[in-house]
């Protein structure tokens, strides 16, 4: 019974809540009891808080039972990236410098989310400091894939892909500076959001690179995600980098056809390798989104190396700024990799820095004629294979991690750098069982339109209604 | 990496940030922010001279999508 619970997807049980066809407690234990038999394998939670969570979802049965006002996630439970703030709460951002942080701060993330009902399971396994791609940690141990603990789920949101895969939770927040969404999400079997650099409020969440820092929502399937979207997108006064672009209905987007939607794809890769697996995954959702009326039209896509370059340059340069002094003081307290890759960032002179942001409108201009002069839509894989194991990605600081992290990021990286929205989608799966994704990318604040395509792509599909085959109980002790 | 850069990496972390930074780590340094900075080198041939970050909000700004459904 508690992994039927646990298989609903996030509508179903906060309408399963509301209609009182389950309680949020009924819900609430369900998720607890299947994160007490996986976290030994998994370990995607940081910090567990089932006590609060289970005292809040009671709170949502009695305001149930009074007739109060219900949000739209009325009792259901999420966990997040350990990174947004929750006044109160320990918040490690997976760091060890930070192991014993207590915000005095709510995330406005956080805050929406709670307005609207959610309860909140505690904090999830995350790269140090949200910089990783493949979901180690040296201080909190290694998050796991549940389609093969022995793989990798991606990063920087591991938990957070991990969690919503294994059915722990129905929806998490991750960061995606340079793809920390779409990453876990793509090997994990997900649908995860990055949404235009603004259109989510940044405020009371661990900072990375305040250019390029974006916060979204990771889910089993496209109308899940729209509505969480829709519920934290909009201009927050907390964070003035945040949009004041109106707020579409994201749910009633995910209604409306892809007649006549040109989607774009490369004419070539630009010299990232493309597994097979992935390019007939890819090509397999063309034919989708084509059967669903969408026109599919070749594009030429602006120098995809140099903005990762670019996008590198911004981040480092913004992450060193932040974590100067504890670079300086604690320098031994971050992992080596992650050490490597933020002190990059103090090699950096200013105008180097500079003309990496001066060239985002140059970049962006190009590609908006190269490829938006051309579609709606551009689609893309995400990872351009399925996920590697965790020992096969395991290169530390050594002179393997550049090409570890272009093999992982080369298809993600320039959306960061342009700020543009991206939405990563379960599209199918290697011959051993593992997620493949394909990314939707979409002019700034377009989301709607990711929505739209998205969802029609998963009402000819079944590849997100699949679940990992995870042991039990027994099988554990 | 050649030992005049992993050198002057060393060198930079000293009179910058007043840290001395092992061997090792400065050439790994080195050698990972050497292939970024000349990509970024060669993209930034192309800046003019009126070129500044808010330009990026402009480009935003006309390209936005007006059609939140």
């Amino acid at each position: 019974m508690n992994d039927d619970i646990t298989a609903l997807s996030l509508l179903e049980v906060a309408a399963a809540i509301a209609e009182r066809r389950l309680s949020s407690v009924e819900v609430t234990r369900a998720c607890l009891a299947r994160i007490e038999r996986l976290q030994p394998v998994l370990n995607c939670f940081i910090t567990l808080e089932a006590e609060p969570a289970l005292a809040a979802a009671q709170a949502a049965d009695d305001a149930l039972a009074r007739g109060d006002k219900l949000g739209p996630l009325h009792g259901v439970p999420l966990a997040h990236k350990d990174m947004f703030y929750r006044a109160g709460h320990r918040c490690t951002g997976g760091s060890k410098i930070r192991r014993d942080f207590v915000p005095d701060v709510t995330a406005t993330v956080q805050a929406r989310l709670a307005t609207a009902g959610a309860l909140c399971l505690g904090g999830l396994n995350m790269s140090e400091f949200a910089v990783g791609p493949t979901g180690h940690n040296i201080h909190y141990g290694a998050c796991r894939n549940p389609w093969n603990p022995a793989h990798a789920p991606g990063g920087s949101s591991s938990g957070s892909g991990a969690a919503v895969a294994a059915r722990l939770v129905y929806g998490a927040l991750g960061s995606d500076t340079g793809g920390s969404i779409r990453i876990p999400a793509a090997l994990c079997g997900l649908v995860g959001l990055k949404p235009s650099h603004g259109r989510i409020s940044r405020h009371g969440g661990v900072p990375l690179s305040f250019s390029l820092d974006c916060f979204g929502p990771l889910t089993r399937t496209v109308q899940d995600c729209a509505r969480l979207t829709r519920l934290l997108a909009g201009y927050d006064p907390d964070d003035p980098t945040s949009s004041r672009e109106p707020v579409g209905d994201y749910e009633k987007a995910c209604g409306q056809g892809i007649e006549g939607m040109k989607i774009g794809v490369p004419r070539d890769h630009g010299g990232v390798e493309v597994a097979p697996a992935v390019a007939t995954a890819v090509s397999d959702s063309l034919a989708v989104l084509e059967g669903q009326g969408a026109t599919i039209v070749e594009v030429a896509l602006p120098d995809q190396a140099q903005m990762n370059a670019l996008s590198t340059i911004v981040t480092r340069a913004e992450g060193a700024t932040i974590h100067r002094k504890w670079l300086t003081e604690r320098r031994d307290d971050y992992s080596p990799q992650v050490r490597r890759r933020m002190e990059m960032g103090l090699l950096l002179p200013a105008t180097r820095y500079l003309e990496a942001l001066n060239l985002r409108a140059r970049f962006l201009d190009a590609f908006a004629s190269d490829v938006f002069g051309r579609c709606d839509v551009l689609l893309l894989p995400t990872v351009p294979m399925p996920a590697p194991t965790l020992a096969e990605l395991d290169v530390g600081d050594s002179d393997a991690l550049p090409a570890m992290l272009q093999r992982l990021t080369g298809f993600i990286r320039p959306m960061n750098y342009l700020g543009l929205p991206a939405l990563s989608l379960p599209a199918g799966f290697s011959a051993d069982g593992l997620p493949i994704g394909f990314q939707l990318v979409g002019r700034p604040f377009a989301e709607a339109s990711l929505f739209a395509a998205g969802a029609a792509y998963q009402r000819a599909t079944t590849w997100h209604e699949r679940a990992p085959d995870m042991p039990a109980a027994e099988e554990i002790a | 990496m050649s030992d005049e850069r992993t050198a002057f990496v060393r060198e930079l972390f000293r009179r910058w940030h007043g840290q001395d930074l092992p061997e090792a780590d400065a050439k790994g340094l080195a050698a990972f922010f050497a292939p970024i900075d000349a990509l970024a080198n060669d993209a930034a041939a192309s800046l003019g001279f009126d070129d500044e970050p808010a330009g990026y909000d402009v480009v935003v700004a006309r390209l936005a999508a007006k059609d939140a459904s």
